[in-house]
């Protein structure tokens, strides 16, 4: 489904993705593991081009992206993204919140719009807070709510980029909860994050990266029960 | 001692103070320090404000609606640049330098020239306004955008909203409070810079009046008038204050 080649980033001189090649399958759930300052989060905005890579390219459902006269807001239409953030509308119900994008940027009508909006505050466990705003909302309700909200655009994958990293603790199963569901129901994904318990449970394929290279890939069996390179076993060390 | 009574008596200390200065001054009039020609009493100068009420109202109006019409231009220009210096790096990098160098000229050497190009009618006094109030504007919107999350812009982004958008829903109101500061600065120098342009000339305004009492040696209406532009300066203030209210309400509900 995505298809990346010899993808290299630099911000000035500094180089942060130092090639990378991967391919995502469909219904494959990969996790993006690594010490901070890796490249996880750059090479996750490069797929969806919030970041232009500087070379190399990205191949999504058979179209290259990287090419020059590619509509990228078709491609993001179809990319959901949750960030570290939840970055709610405080102004706007979390109905409207979950709607705003499907009727200001797909033209969707208002009442279609809402029917789905209904049906993802209730997958996500939050129909009942349709009509409250985002500062009644706990941390992980708002995340949850910003999940909606990037499904709402009917993606077919869906982006994460560290979603439990800015709550509490105890806020962090609700959202994973809602994340396993979403890979139980074979959704695309590709989750960079620190959960290495999501990791090992719902991650199809797990990618070790360290100073913008992915530098072991497998299995959560293999990854966690048997890593091969130094880097990852001194990584793996630290955080387990 | 409750919360509300000492922000009472912390409110009280600015007018204390004044009361106290204008008590010295009264006591060097009084007194005959200084002679009544060089620094008349607090008394002469109330009584003059409200012999001169009428006129000195006629002018307000003439020096306000130049401020106002500098003001709006100068804030109109201010938004253009700064979202296409925002738009265009290349933009920034030249424009912001020569900028930062028209501050470095005093608006009273530019009067003249200003003058001597456009006349004594009202354009010479717009554009001095605009020159002077142009800059906190722009760098208050630049400073704005520049300080917009940009994890909110890549959120849009990821959901496909355009630059319009982007700019419209996340930059602007996401710059307002800074543009706040930087339009608040420039309401109270609009009628500064209005004043400052009329003493070069013009058939009316609080600086042609002010040129006007100061050539026929009265003092007293040279005092009635530096007042009473303090006076709009404040009441500029208070009303821009008002707008930055009804502009961000959701602002004050986060402060309180």
């Amino acid at each position: 489904m995505i298809t990346v080649k010899d993808l290299y980033k630099s911000f000035g001189e500094n180089g942060v993705l130092k090639g990378i090649s991967e391919t995502v399958e469909k219904g494959e759930v990969v996790v993006v593991i690594g010490p901070s300052g890796s490249g996880k989060s750059t090479f996750l905005r490069c797929l969806n081009l919030l970041e232009q890579p500087t070379s190399g390219t990205i191949v999504f459902e058979g179209q290259e992206i990287t090419g020059k006269r590619f509509d990228e807001d078709k491609l993001r239409e179809k990319m959901g993204m949750v960030f570290q953030q939840f970055n709610l509308f405080p102004h706007k119900t979390v109905l409207q919140n979950v709607t705003m994008a499907p009727i200001k940027v797909k033209g969707q009508k208002p009442e279609a719009a809402r029917k789905r909006g209904l049906e993802l505050l209730e997958m996500v466990g939050l129909s009942d807070k349709a009509d409250s705003y985002p500062n009644s909302l706990s941390g992980g309700q708002k995340q949850r709510v910003a999940i909606a909200r990037a499904l709402a655009m009917d993606p077919d994958v869906m982006l994460f980029d560290e979603p439990t990293s800015a709550l509490d603790p105890e806020m962090v199963g609700e959202v994973l909860a809602v994340m396993k569901q979403l890979a139980q129901e074979g959704t695309t994904m590709v989750v960079v994050t620190h959960e290495m318990g999501f990791a090992r449970e719902m991650g199809d394929r797990i990618l070790f990266m360290d100073d913008g290279v992915i530098v072991e890939q497998g299995s959560p069996e293999e990854l966690f029960g048997n890593p091969q390179n130094p880097r990852t076993v001194d990584f793996l060390s630290k955080v387990l | 001692m409750t919360k509300r009574s000492r922000s009472i008596t912390s409110k009280l200390y600015p007018f204390a103070l004044i009361a106290l200065l204008l008590a010295i001054w009264s006591g060097i009039s009084y007194f005959g320090v200084l002679p009544g020609y060089m620094l008349p009493s607090p008394w002469a100068v109330a009584r003059a404000f409200v012999k001169d009420f009428g006129l000195l109202m006629d002018h307000t109006r003439i020096s306000l609606w130049e401020s106002f019409l500098g003001l709006f231009c100068s804030t109109a220009l201010a938004f253009v640049l700064a979202v296409l210096m925002d738009r265009f790096l290349f933009l920034h990098r030249s424009v912001y330098p020569l900028l930062v160098l028209t501050q470095t000229v005093p608006s009273i050497a530019i009067a003249p020239l200003l003058v001597l190009w456009f006349g004594y009618g009202l354009t010479p006094k717009v554009l001095l306004i605009v020159i002077v109030c142009f800059f906190p504007t722009v760098i208050g919107l630049l400073s704005g955008f520049a300080a917009v999350d940009r994890d909110v812009i890549r959120l849009f982004t990821s959901m496909g909203a355009s630059k319009w958008q982007i700019l419209w829903q996340v930059k602007i109101p996401s710059a307002l409070p800074h543009f706040f500061s930087g339009f608040r600065i420039a309401a109270s120098y609009s009628i500064v810079g209005a004043v400052v342009a009329e003493w070069l000339g013009g058939e009316g305004g609080l600086g042609v009046y002010m040129t006007r009492v100061r050539k026929s040696y009265a003092f007293d209406k040279m005092f009635a008038v530096i007042f009473l532009v303090s006076i709009i300066s404040l009441l500029l203030l208070k009303l821009v204050g008002w707008a930055e209210k009804k502009a961000m309400p959701y602002n004050q509900k986060q402060k309180s």
